[in-house]
């Protein structure tokens, strides 16, 4: 029961994978979107600050992903089908919630400039891995995503370090994936203050107790 | 000039009219002294209780010199030293460090500079309040303002730390900014460097770092020109800085946590001059030869020291005429001397 579940859509416009608990064979990292406060109260000073912790935080969690779908068709029709695949992956889960936590992931793209890069990559973890993630792509295939946490900041990041337009990336979702981002909304899922350690997009949780 | 004609000598309050002009004269943040004529004054009397005081040391002694120019009558240059860094709070710093990161899977190896706040130098003694008027600082006189406060900790070890650092001023225009706070402590105070240091009284590490980020900053993370300024002194620090060098400081381990000067750190032991310091009992006949030495008193009280050519021998010193006179000193005194040029520690015999 353990094994990578695939799901289709009535018309085969759109496929999705569950996965059981993530993050037993291979680490999976994410970075917890925090909050860091300093105040001297006699100087009147009070400052809150974003910042990112690297860790583990969702092991254990089922993940659907592996999502394709038909961006050609009507928006409405789009909703309509991946609901119809996230009901069809929700009930799966739903009969053996332990094997996946009681949660279900949702790692979200992340936003892209208009040459297609990601300004959070290009803020924080070209710093620390200097290969294009394109290129990282071509040479290490998607593995390369779990082994570049190793090359980046252990220690709490404070975003007010980083460019501005890659502290606004932080938590932010790719415009192309709205029709997903909708279906997950209404179907309950919440934000779980973790973001993708390459382009900051956020992940979400759905419940599945 | 003569080098003979400079004298070092315990300040006294008395000299304030001096330290006034001294701490008028020097820009922004380049010495500890306070622009304040009742600070300044307070500080002098501090100073003088703990030259005199028969207490044992608690730490929270500050040890001011002036120079004179004898031929002039007149002073024309400060410095101190403070017992303990952070005395009864913390001293902060920043810690360079390196960490490497590595992954196998992607052949990659990253050696990232991060500055890790720490209060390593807590209770340290700290060398402050260097300055030398600069028609004097092609003379020899800032070597004797600057080394002589070393064989004074020599030779009064039980009050101070075996551990000396001291602190330099980091890169900052004329205006006060600094691109290093701008890059760093800006973002948790949200206001100019002079602001920050005017609203929580000079240099008061302790009060400020609360506000400062608790874990490492990684460096690659900062604008370059904030890079380039961790750990780079200040122009007019140049000279005091270079005196230190050559006595064998480190200065790759700490810079200051607002404006990234560099903080130099050492065992005192390993001080060029303390290494090469004899203590010499003054003979009654005067002599002249010799290379040039510097010679201090080893009295706390009236402490005082010059430069002068001597031989010391076998325990004994003679000294040339009117030297003795200058350090107040009487035949059967016991004299702390290094030669101006000792070897660096470390060097080939």
């Amino acid at each position: 029961m353990n094994e990578d579940r695939f799901f289709a859509s009535a018309d085969g416009s759109a496929t999705l994978r569950l996965r059981p608990a993530v993050g037993l064979q291979q680490p999976r990292w994410w970075y917890h979107v925090g909050q860091a406060v300093h105040a001297a109260p006699a100087l009147g000073i009070l400052h809150r600050q974003a910042t990112l912790q690297l860790g583990n935080d969702l092991t254990g969690a089922g993940e659907l992903a592996g999502l394709h779908w038909d961006r050609e068709q009507p928006p409405a029709r789009q909703r309509e089908v991946l609901a119809e695949l996230l009901q069809a992956a929700l009930a799966a889960a739903r009969e053996q919630p332990a094997a996946y936590g009681g949660r279900l992931l949702v790692e979200l793209p992340g936003v892209r400039d208009a040459a297609g890069r990601s300004p959070f990559w290009q803020g924080l973890g070209r710093h620390f891995y200097g290969v294009d993630p394109a290129e990282a792509l071509r040479q290490h295939g998607p593995g390369w995503r779990e082994q570049v946490a190793a090359l980046l900041p252990r220690h709490r990041v404070y975003t007010g370090f980083l460019p501005e337009a890659a502290q606004a990336a932080i938590g932010a979702v790719d415009p192309a994936a709205e029709p997903w981002y909708a279906v997950l909304r209404d179907a309950g899922a919440h934000p779980a203050d973790q973001v993708d350690i390459c382009d900051g997009g956020p992940v979400w949780l759905l419940d599945v107790r | 000039m003569d080098p003979e004609s400079f004298l070092l000598r315990a300040a006294t309050p008395e000299d304030l009219p001096a330290f006034e002009r001294i701490a008028a004269a020097s820009a922004h943040g380049i010495t500890t002294l306070p622009a304040d004529p009742a600070a300044l004054l307070d500080r002098l009397q501090r100073s003088q209780a703990a030259f005199t005081s028969p207490d044992d040391a608690s730490g929270e002694e500050i040890h001011l010199f002036v120079l004179e120019d004898l031929a002039q009558r007149r002073i024309v240059g400060t410095s101190g030293i403070a017992a303990s860094a952070g005395f009864a709070d913390r001293f902060y710093a920043y810690r360079n460090e390196m960490v490497v990161h590595a992954s196998a899977a992607l052949g990659a190896s990253n050696r990232i500079h991060t500055l890790q706040l720490c209060h390593d130098l807590t209770g340290h003694t700290l060398l402050t309040s260097f300055y030398i008027e600069p028609d004097y600082e092609h003379t020899l006189a800032p070597q004797l303002l600057s080394r002589a406060r070393l064989l004074y900790i020599a030779e009064h070890a039980a009050r101070f730390s075996d551990r000396i650092a001291a602190e330099s001023p980091g890169l900052a225009d004329d205006q006060g900014r600094c691109p290093f706070w701008d890059a760093v402590g800006r973002r948790f105070f949200g206001m100019d460097y002079p602001e920050a240091e005017r609203l929580t009284g000079a240099r008061n590490k302790a009060f400020i770092a609360e506000l400062m980020p608790q874990a490492p900053v990684y460096v690659p993370l900062l604008p370059e020109a904030a890079q380039w300024a961790i750990g780079q002194l200040h122009p007019v620090a140049e000279l005091p800085f270079s005196i230190l060098l050559d006595e064998g400081f480190d200065t790759e381990t700490y810079v200051d946590i607002f404006d990234g000067g560099p903080i130099v750190d050492a065992r005192l032991a390993m001080l060029r001059s303390v290494a090469a310091s004899r203590a010499a009992v003054l003979d009654p006949a005067e002599a002249g030869g010799g290379a040039l030495h510097l010679v201090a008193t080893t009295a706390r009280a009236g402490f005082r020291a010059l430069l002068c050519p001597a031989t010391p021998q076998a325990g004994r010193v003679a000294l040339p005429p009117g030297a003795a006179a200058r350090l107040g000193a009487h035949a059967g005194d016991r004299l702390r001397l290094a030669p101006l040029d000792a070897p660096r520690t470390g060097d080939a015999a």
